[in-house]
């Protein structure tokens, strides 16, 4: 999977350069497009180095250090020529005036340009949220808004985010936040169950839900079924890889190669992490003066109508009573409403840095 | 504070408004303070912020839920349409009152179209019926003589509303997906582990 989140975050990585400043001749690696590998980072690892092998015909000299280059497209930059390994002053200078991320990794300097890190949809993700939150730090802001109400960057960062979908926004349209409260709970014989919704928070308002708890079930819909193969096959995910290629005037190795990824990784972990924090802040926002209890709670401290819900659903689903609970936790989880022609979507906020909107042609599914 | 300062600055416009055609309903005297020999005009809604009198709109309603917890299957579920209502409340901006005019109706059902949705192994969908509030202002007004009454409306309509993610703890081999063929999308969620 790992290495699924790295490929699909780089596909429009086209080559990674990797130069040795005493040489001046270079060579490429380059990796094919296979939709249908899944495997893991060893096996991605394994392959670039087998065909980073299979390439290497121009083995160079052994320079004192390496620089690895991850460009956008397959000629080497010019500016290779000027960078000195055992120089950071001026390495770190030259990435900066080329709009590149400059990263030392034990043997080796690691050049990444922005736009690379930036332009993920975590990074994305992380600026929309960020502003959001900056946007809500206004006691008195309320929790929708309209896309031009956003700064124009940050409007058009959410057109992004929202891929395809962003065609299909109502104008003026609000988009929304709000928090939905989750109910796990255990029962004394050890039966742990989880009910998904059970109430909602929206501009500091809570509604609980005390409507039967159908466990998620389908309610009267008539729904079929199609196996997961054809479905997929149809619709669902393809593994998307983009075309690496990898120029060099030194030799190198499959380590150099991984460590270039996992700094594209590691700089998504770090995105993610803040994203995460940022969710918790906007969340703390939104149930600020909602008057409901999160974490472990007793009972006795749910609204008695849904202490009634909560009774009804462990009578039917487990023959049990309120008296059998060993523990109830509620948590609470921010989804974001988008406006669009004639319905909302709505989906957990930090969705917004791992959804991917794929656009299909056909109309109906068969 | 911002809000009740808006409030007020309409209610002022409209009050305004009333006793200037008031006052000069001078020629013409009419038996019925709401007859018109002009007839009766409605002007264009005006939005405004909502007037905290007039209360909050119902909560939203889970009209069904699609779990998917199995690896093996997809789930299509067909689309649908239920009937709900729109609520409206109201009260008089103006001193003039006239309940005989074309004022929109209390309460009024509409029907509510959710798309069909395929739903792949560990995602939900909830298809959910919420109500938006927006309020206005209404104004009929007279030529002849000349006066008018307003409204100020708080209305409640229902609007569809697809909730869709990811079920915790559900491991498949794929990573979860959502697919509505009408709006020609297929949404599908990264799995990753250090995310809660």
């Amino acid at each position: 999977m790992y290495d699924r989140v790295i490929f699909m975050r780089v596909k429009f990585l086209t080559c990674v350069q990797v130069s040795r400043i005493s040489s001046v001749k270079q060579g490429t690696v380059r990796l094919r497009e296979n939709p249908k590998e899944q495997e893991g980072i060893m096996s991605t690892i394994y392959k670039a180095f087998l065909v980073w092998l299979a390439c290497t015909e121009i083995m160079m000299s052994q320079p004192s250090s390496t620089i690895v280059v991850v460009t956008t497209n397959t000629t080497p930059p010019a500016f290779l020529q000027e960078l000195r390994a055992d120089d950071p002053k001026i390495l770190q200078r030259v990435a900066e005036r080329e709009g590149f991320e400059a990263f030392q990794k034990e043997d080796a300097w690691y050049l990444i340009p922005r736009t690379l890190l930036s332009q993920g949809q975590i990074a994305r993700a992380n600026r929309i949220l960020s502003h959001l939150l900056e946007r809500f730090s206004d006691e008195e802001a309320p929790t929708s808004f309209t896309l031009d109400s956003l700064p124009p960057t940050i409007a058009e960062e959410m057109r992004q985010a929202l891929g395809d979908l962003a065609t299909r926004l109502e104008s003026d349209g609000r988009f929304s936040l709000y928090v939905k409260l989750q109910l796990r709970g255990r029962l004394k014989n050890g039966t742990s169950f989880y009910v998904r919704s059970v109430a909602s928070v929206s501009e500091s308002r809570v509604s609980w839900y005390t409507d039967s708890w159908g466990g998620g079930g389908l309610s009267s819909q008539e729904t079929t079924s199609k196996p997961t193969d054809a479905f997929l096959r149809q619709f669902g995910i393809r593994t998307e890889w983009g075309l690496l290629c990898f120029h060099y005037n030194s030799r190198i190795d499959g380590l150099h190669l991984k460590t270039a990824m996992d700094l594209i990784g590691g700089y998504e972990t770090t995105q993610r992490e803040a994203i995460q924090q940022t969710v918790r802040l906007l969340q703390e926002r939104l149930m600020r003066n909602a008057p409901v209890p999160i974490g472990t709670v007793s009972v006795g401290e749910l609204p008695s109508e849904v202490q009634a819900t909560l009774a009804g659903y462990l009578r039917e689903k487990y023959n049990a009573s309120l008296a059998d609970l060993s523990e109830v936790e509620l948590t609470p989880q921010v989804f974001i409403s988008v406006p669009l022609k004639g319905l909302y979507f709505s989906f957990p906020l930090e969705m917004l840095a791992r959804m991917k909107v794929i656009p299909i042609a056909t109309q109906r599914v068969d | 504070m911002r809000r009740g300062w808006l409030y007020g600055l309409v209610c002022a416009v409209f009050v305004s408004a009333s006793i200037g055609y008031g006052s000069s309903v001078n020629a013409v005297v009419l038996d019925d303070d709401c007859e018109c020999s002009s007839g009766w005009q409605a002007g264009p809604r005006m939005v405004i912020l909502c007037p905290p009198n007039l209360g909050g709109c119902p909560r939203e309603r889970i009209v069904d839920s699609i779990e998917n917890s199995s690896c093996n299957m997809s789930l299509l579920v067909p689309p649908m349409i239920v009937r709900e209502r729109i609520y409206r409340d109201w009260e008089y901006l103006s001193d003039l009152e006239c309940n005989s005019l074309g004022w929109p109706a209390d309460s009024e059902v509409v029907p509510i179209y959710f798309p069909a949705v395929g739903v792949g192994p560990c995602a939900f969908v909830d298809r959910v019926v919420e109500w938006n509030r927006e309020c206005f202002a209404l104004e009929y007004f007279c030529e002849d003589p000349e006066k008018s009454t307003a409204r100020v409306y708080k209305e409640c309509r229902p609007v569809a509303d697809m909730e869709f993610g990811v079920l915790p703890d559900c491991e498949c081999p794929y990573d979860p997906v959502v697919v509505v063929p009408e709006y020609g999308v297929i949404i599908t969620f990264e799995r990753v582990k250090d995310i809660v």
